[in-house]
């Protein structure tokens, strides 16, 4: 299914909002599924993206099993003498943690999949001042940009003879710390050369700039807007009349 | 269609860059912009453009006139109808995740309905010759499809005059054959180009010429 940029704008605001007010892990489960059902209706490859986010996914599970053995409370489940490694409120906190990221991430695909800088369009047909509108969709432009510098940096290293993969990890941590310079400073050219370029096609010419995609809300759209509102209304009346569906 | 500089002088903090160095564009005519790295090319381009002006470090004197109007004094959008400029790395220039929506950039900016806009990106494109690109994605292109399409983007802006700053250094030989007929088309039309480069192929193109050096003085030089 196809939505409009601010129909998906929309879902991504509601999603993103329950996630931070959802009370405890069952209603946090929920905005998942319903995250995930949202993704499947608008064909994300969710697999696809796993794998490609798989490291950040993985620092993802790592915080979560720090956060299980960290955080005190609850019902032991593991413990030595009187020191407990492994309570009922750590794998709680760690759950909610990997459901809150899981949450965003989903609401990230949702942008992410539109079409080119459909997203850009929305905002801007929402009425977000374009300067701002644009600024957002450069920066995404240029966490790439900054990947692709350090990357160059790090293959230069490679070429006079430092194997960064066989340092240990102090010392590929120093060698890290000389590489950002660098990379930052080679972005800061980048975005100056950009804005320059930007600045020569008439960036802020017009207090008002034309589209050449035109925007329309279908009847699709609009129906699946007023479903979600009406969902999440739901959700947070019976939220907040009921509180927490699941106490650890 | 004329465009003149007059005695323009360029600083940056301690280093000067040229003095006094006037020049002149007309109708159809291609100027080269010849001399070694760190001559001020590109900050004779940048100037020109109207894209240097009173920055930290810089400093600046003389007059750019477009038909015999400061260019200091015009509005982006009159600006941009005088002189459009293209620059030297292109994957500096695009940040449209479709060529498209690169092309679109330009006009969009200057507040064209969108039928002209539509007009605009498929004249350019056929100027270009990459029409088979519209629907492509900009970073799936090769450098040269790249640069192709940065010249096309500022070509939707119908500028007077166009400033290409080594704008073939990093494309094959082909596509810089495809460039200079772009140049020499946009020239015949009526336009003026100002071209900086090295090659003796893209120079055989002008139809004047000017040598930098690194501080000099062009005082009483034409």
């Amino acid at each position: 299914m196809r939505l409009d940029p601010r129909a998906r704008l929309l879902l991504i605001l509601l999603i993103t909002t329950l996630a931070v007010l959802a009370k405890d892990i069952a209603y946090l489960a929920i905005v998942f599924f319903a995250a995930l059902a949202v993704n499947a209706m608008l064909k994300i490859n969710i697999i696809g993206a796993a794998k490609r986010m798989r490291h950040f996914i993985w620092l993802i599970l790592f915080i979560a099993i720090v956060q299980s053995l960290t955080v005190k409370g609850g019902t032991a489940l593991l413990s030595v003498g009187k020191i407990n490694f492994l309570t009922t409120k750590g794998i709680g906190f760690a759950a909610e943690f990997v459901l809150r990221m899981g949450i965003i991430l989903l609401a990230g695909l949702i942008a992410a999949s539109s079409d080119g800088r459909e997203m850009t369009d929305g905002l801007l047909k929402l009425g977000m001042p374009y300067e701002l509108a644009f600024m957002s969709a450069i920066a995404l432009r240029f966490l790439p940009v900054f990947r692709d510098e350090f990357v160059a940096r790090i293959n230069a290293m490679a070429m006079r003879g430092i194997d960064i993969k066989r340092l240990s990890l102090p010392k590929k941590l120093k060698v890290y710390g000389y590489l950002i310079l660098p990379a930052v400073s080679g972005c800061v050219i980048k975005s100056e050369e950009l804005a320059r370029s930007m600045s020569a096609r008439g960036f802020g010419a017009e207090k008002k700039r034309t589209m050449l995609r035109a925007l329309k809300l279908t009847w699709t759209d609009w129906l699946v807007m007023i479903i979600a509102v009406l969902l999440t209304a739901a959700y947070l009346v019976f939220m907040y009349t009921y509180g927490n569906l699941f106490v650890l | 269609m004329n465009l003149a500089a007059e005695k323009l002088c360029l600083n940056y903090g301690d280093t000067t860059i040229f003095r006094n160095l006037s020049l002149s564009l007309g109708k159809g005519e291609i100027l080269a912009l010849k001399g070694a790295n760190g001559s001020g090319k590109s900050s004779l381009c940048l100037c020109l453009g109207g894209l240097i002006g009173a920055e930290r470090g810089i400093e600046f004197r003389g007059g750019i006139f477009y038909d015999k109007k400061p260019l200091q004094t015009m509005t982006i959008g009159q600006r941009c109808r005088a002189v459009g400029m293209i620059f030297q790395n292109p994957d500096n220039q695009l940040f449209s995740p479709l060529v498209i929506e690169e092309l679109a950039f330009a006009p969009e900016n200057l507040a064209l309905p969108r039928a002209k806009i539509i007009a605009r990106i498929d004249e350019a494109l056929t100027l270009c010759g990459i029409e088979h690109l519209r629907k492509a994605r900009t970073n799936s292109l090769s450098g040269g499809e790249k640069q192709l399409v940065a010249i096309a983007s500022v070509l939707t802006m119908k500028p007077a005059i166009l400033i290409a700053d080594e704008i073939t250094s990093r494309i094959d030989r082909e596509k810089k054959e495809t460039v200079r007929k772009i140049l020499l088309s946009f020239a015949a039309q009526g336009g003026g180009v100002i071209l900086v480069s090295h090659n003796p192929q893209d120079l055989a193109i002008a139809t004047k010429t000017i040598e930098l050096e690194k501080g000099k003085d062009y005082e009483n030089r034409a």
